[in-house]
Parts: C-alpha cells; structure tokens; sequence
C-alpha cells in the first residue's frame, strides 16, 4: 500500500495512553486535517511517524518499509513542530542551508523569497524570533522542503491573521502546482476545514472519526429561528446541541434537511464543524 | 545523503575551533621566546608549553560534550535515524584524532624550529615526550613521529567519546539524574578516591593498581604502544555506551 | 462571485453557481479560458478537490469544457443553456423565498406584483 500507514500504534507515557490502537492510513498527494483536543496524541503521532518517538506497539510503514530508523524513508517525512530544534545561534539563512543539506530538493530561493514575503529577515538568528516568526521560519521550512509527506504539527497558532492568509495561499498554490501529502494538525478546526479533504478526528488516543471534509459536512445542518418552532421541528430528530439566546434558538442537527419543505420561520444553514466536533470530542 | 550532510554537520565548526587554538598557543610560544630575549640575562625560563597536547585534548573533550544536544536536535529535526548519528559521530571522533594528532606533531616542529632559529630553549614541549622520554631519545624522528601520532590519535577519540558519553548522559538524564551526577562525579573525583587512595596506600591492592597503571601506559618500559592500545580500547568501550546512550534518545524541551 | 461558508449548500455547489453567474453576466466570455483550478483554491481558501468537484459539475452539464493541457473553458452556447435552466429554477430560488419574506411581513400577493411593476420601471 502506498502512503504512509500506522498499524497498530501504541503510546503510553508513564500510566497515559498517549495512542490506543491506531490504525490509520495517509495516501498520497491529499490535504489531511488531524483534530483533536489538546492532549489527544496528536503531536505523540506526527512525532512517530517522524522518527523521533518510538511506538510501544505497532508500526509505521511508507510505501510498505518501516520508517523507524529508516533514512530513505525519512528523507520523504518532515515534520513542524511547537518544538524549534535548530541551533539557537544559527541564522535563518544558514539554517535554509543546512535544510537543504538534509533535504537536497530544498527550495532555498523560494525559501528566501517566501522570508521576504512574510517579513522574516534571514540574517537574524533563530533565537532572536520572536513566537510568531519562529513559527514562520518553520512554516517556510515546511513550505520548501519538497519531499510527499509535509506534517504541520498547529501551523497558524501565533500567526496574525496577514501572516495565516499567506500561509494558506502558498500551501493551496504549492499543491496545485506540485501536488503532495501535507497533513495539518491542529485545533482551530472552522480555519482549516475548508482548506483539507480529508478529517482525521482523534479522541483520547483513539481515532474517532476518518473520512472526507465534504462526508463529514454532509451529516448534519444547522436550523435557527423562534425558539417554539424550532422545538416543534426538532422533535423526534438526532439533534448533537442547541444554543438559545431569549427567544432565539439555533439547533444543530445529523442528517440531511428536506430543503424545499422546511418550515416557515427556520433558518436553515450548513452544518457547524466545530459544534460536531466539540460534540464528538466531549467526555 | 543524511550520512554525509550529518557528518559535514557535526564538523562545521572545527576547524575554525582549532585553528584558534594552535593559533593562541603559538601565540604563547612567541611571547615566550619574546620574553627570553628581552630579558638581560637570558635566562632559562620555566614559560614552556609543556604538554602543549593536553589542551588540544580537552578542547576536544569540550567541543564533544557542548554540541551533543544542539546536533542531536538538529539531526532529529532532518530526519536522521540515531544509527546515522552515531556513525556521524564516531566518524567525527576519528577525524579529529587524526587531523589533530598529526598537526600537533607538525605545531611542535614548528615551535621547535623557531625557537631554534630565535636560539632560546624551546618553548613547548610535546607531553609524549615527557612522559616516553627515553623513547624519543632511543628512536629516529620519523618514527617518534608515527609512534606518538598514534598514541596521540588514541587519547583523542577517547577524550571525543568520553565528552560525548557526559553530555549524552547529561541530556538523557531528568533533573534528578542531573543533579545526582552533578554531586556525584566532583565527590568521587576529589573526596572519594583520595580518601580510599590515602586508606589503602600501603596495601596490596593499590601496589597492585598502580602496577597495572604502569603496564597499560607502558611507562614502566618507556613505550607509548600499550598506552595507544589501553585508549584504543577505552574508545571503544566508551563508543559502545554513547550508542546505547544515542540508540533510544529523543527531542527534549 | 463569493462563497459562505455558512450556507448549508456545499461549496463545491457553491463555486458551481458562481461559475455559472459569472458566465452569464458575461465576466466568462464563452469560448474564452477560465482560471484553473488552483487559481480557484488559492483566491477562496478552499481544497483543489472541492474547486475540481464544482467544475466537473458543470462539465457534466455542458457548460465548461476541458483542452488537454491548456485548461477549462466556456462551451459555446453555455448562457443559452444556463438561461434556460435558471428560468426553470426561477420559481424555487425566487419567487419561494420572496413570498415567504413577504409573508413574515404581512405583504400581500398585489402588493408583491405592484412592487414588481415599480421594480421593472426603473
């Protein structure tokens, strides 16, 4: 099977179970959004499959080879992450070139470029950054490195909302161009839901949820209007949470509404990611 | 190939390290033999590098132990198998012992000839020939050269792995660990070991200890090899515990 | 041509339709090429896939074409045809909702046809 595939993976840290049992399959050439709370073992799996933790059970194949220990795998994955683990006295130009080093199909001009575009200078050294523009250093990093499978472990946290557009534009306009596997981890969901195909959704260290975007927007909606009314039409449906504000209620509901039939007064609109999710993901 | 890049990584800064080291001790050399001939009475002064070997020696030991978290890192962060960073290591160990053991011999000709040249005593003094000096005496130049080179080689991967070793196990260690090793090491060193030392001075054991010193440097004949094989061997013990120290190691905060 | 997110309609649905709007407003010429798809994701933040899926949707009606290795385009005759299906959507998209409105507020039918009148007169 090609891709990346974990099979079985298990992680415990002391008496947490970081990953139960994780199967899971990332195939080529898609945009991936893993969400999760915090805590979920989100970053325990990118920090796996890159080779940097060891799983206590299971494996994690690419292209059918394990990639523990593996450098030719290795040099396929690249993974961001809160964590900067460049030399803090390095300069960011230097840093590009050592990327390049380790990753020969590094774009270094394009890397420069983007720099320039976000307003990074290059001669600064990577512990003069500041949260934000470390995490843009790193973004660029994974922007440029050119190998199928990019991991961005919470890529716009600390990002302006300038700088975020950026980010987006140049990953959709680098996969249109030069499609690959860049799997988003992170959880501001409504920002990246329309960006991903497909949703990995993780509980406790268990998968809970893994289809495309467009399935798991397809299972509900949402319905507003007069609290009274929207009672009446609710009743008897699979409803995951309400809001009400005085005699306003929103409802959100799974299934599919009867568009030409809905009821007088009722707002009928799309379904709320985050809802279901926050739904999905309570105790 | 991450073999290649990992190793031109860990010696990025070697070169310039070292140069200024052999440039600050010729540096010392000159303001020696400067010092002889400004003074009237040309006197035999005690301003001699000796051992000049040993500082290169630690330096080593120093470059070891400063870069192991940061490369670490770093190689983790471009996907480097810890198999790959061992050899990379290893692999930077033994070039540095040979680089340096090589350039020591050379930097002590040189001080030696310009002293020479200034006609003063000679300014440094390579620690093999103080401590082998009936060797250096009993032997041409070519192989003084050879056989010291070798020996010099030897205590210099191990001076590598051993400052590996340390900060490997530094950076392994949890809070607890550290500090545990951080009273431990000092308290052995200067409390525990001059104590049972100045105890058992007189028994058998020690006698016995210090005999086996003698015969694993070969200071009891005069000759460096069995002390290049002791540090060959120490090396590679030392080796063998930073793989173990390396093989499960991961990024830390 | 804007996309809500909000909308229970899809996106690719969505894209679909301004595709079509701006194709019969004219801002497509037919015959003439269309942005490519990564244009598309790029300018509304949106996946490739989605734009892809909004565009076959209208190849399937005939509305845009692919030429190998150049990209999509306006088929000819597309407003006619677009014409022809948004008169028959009219009463559904329209009129469905301009009654209901209109009756939240207590408007009635002739009022709704005078408003018409006024409107056509401008």
């Amino acid at each position: 099977m090609s891709g990346i595939e974990l099979r079985g993976v298990s992680k415990r840290f002391k008496d947490v179970t970081a990953l139960d049992n994780v199967t899971l399959n990332f195939e080529e050439n898609k945009i991936y959004g893993l969400l999760g709370r915090n805590g979920a073992g989100k970053s325990t799996m990118l920090n796996i499959i890159s080779n940097r933790l060891f799983p206590d059970e299971g494996e994690v194949l690419l292209d059918g080879q394990p990639v523990r220990e593996n450098d030719m795998a290795q040099g396929q994955i690249f993974l961001i992450s809160e964590k900067t683990l460049y030399p803090e006295k390095m300069k960011i130009k230097e840093a590009f070139k050592w990327t390049q080093e380790f990753y020969p199909d590094f774009d270094v001009e394009k890397a420069r470029s983007l720099a320039e575009e976000f307003g990074l200078s290059d001669k600064k050294k990577v512990d003069s950054l500041s949260t934000g523009y470390e995490t843009i250093f790193k973004v660029i990093l994974a922007l440029c490195v050119n190998v199928p499978y990019v991991f961005f472990d919470e890529p716009v946290l600390g990002l302006d909302a300038n700088h975020r557009e950026l980010f987006y534009k140049h990953l959709l306009t680098k996969y249109g161009e030069d499609p690959f596997t860049a799997v988003i981890s992170t959880h501001l969901i409504e920002e990246v839901s329309n960006v991903i195909e497909e949703i990995v959704i993780i509980k406790r260290g268990k998968i809970i949820y893994n289809e495309s975007r467009d399935e798991l927007l397809g299972k509900g909606y949402t319905v507003s209007g007069n609290a009274g009314r929207v009672d009446s039409y609710i009743k008897g449906r699979d409803v995951i949470g309400t809001d009400s504000l005085g005699g306003l209620k929103t409802a959100y509901l799974l299934g599919r509404p009867d568009r030409g039939s809905m009821p007088e007064g009722l707002e009928l609109t799309g379904m709320d990611l985050q809802k279901l999710f926050i739904q999905l993901t309570n105790e | 190939m991450k073999l290649k890049a990992a190793f031109k990584f860990e010696i990025r800064d070697f070169l310039t390290t070292v140069f200024s080291v052999y440039g600050v001790m010729m540096l010392i050399n000159i303001i020696a033999i400067v010092v002889q001939l400004a003074s009237k009475n040309n006197f035999k002064t005690n301003m001699t590098l000796n051992g000049a070997e040993i500082i290169l020696i630690v330096t080593v030991f120093i470059i070891a132990a400063g870069d192991f978290r940061e490369n670490f890192q770093m190689l983790m962060q471009n996907g480097v198998s810890r198999k790959t960073i061992f050899i990379s290591k290893a692999g930077t160990g033994l070039m540095f012992a040979l680089i340096l053991s090589i350039a020591d011999r050379l930097f002590i000709f040189l001080s030696r000839i310009i002293s020479d040249l200034a006609g003063v005593t000679k300014s440094t003094e390579s620690v093999w020939i103080q401590i082998y000096p009936e060797f250096a005496d009993k032997h041409n130049a070519v192989w003084s050269f050879i056989a010291f080179a070798a020996v010099g080689a030897a205590v210099y991967i191990c001076s590598y792995m051993l400052g590996t070793v340390l900060s490997g196990l530094i950076y392994r260690l949890g809070k607890g660990g550290r500090t545990a090793l951080a009273i431990a090491l000092p308290v052995t060193a200067f409390v525990l070991v001059p104590l049972l030392l100045e105890i058992f001075w007189e028994t058998a054991f020690v006698r016995w200890l210090i005999h086996t010193l003698v015969t694993i440097l070969g200071l009891g004949k005069g000759i460096p090899y069995p002390a290049a094989a002791t540090f060959t061997v120490l090396s590679c013990i030392l080796g063998a515990a930073s793989w173990l120290i390396i093989r499960r190691a991961v990024p830390k905060d | 041509m804007k996309i809500d997110f909000e909308d229970e309609r899809p996106i690719f649905q969505q894209i679909a339709l301004g595709i079509e709007d701006a194709i019969l407003t004219g801002a497509f010429e037919e015959e003439e090429q269309i942005p490519s798809i990564t244009e598309f994701s790029v300018t509304y933040k949106i996946n490739p896939a989605t734009a892809l899926k909004g565009i076959n949707l209208l190849v399937d009606a005939g509305v845009l074409y692919k030429k190998r290795g150049v990209g999509m385009f306006v088929t000819e005759g597309a407003v006619m045809k677009l014409k022809e299906k948004r008169k028959e959507e009219f009463y559904d998209s329209y009129v469905r909702s301009l009654i209901e409105e209109a009756k939240k507020l207590g408007i009635s039918g002739d009022e709704i046809i005078a408003m018409v009148a006024r409107g056509y007169e401008r």
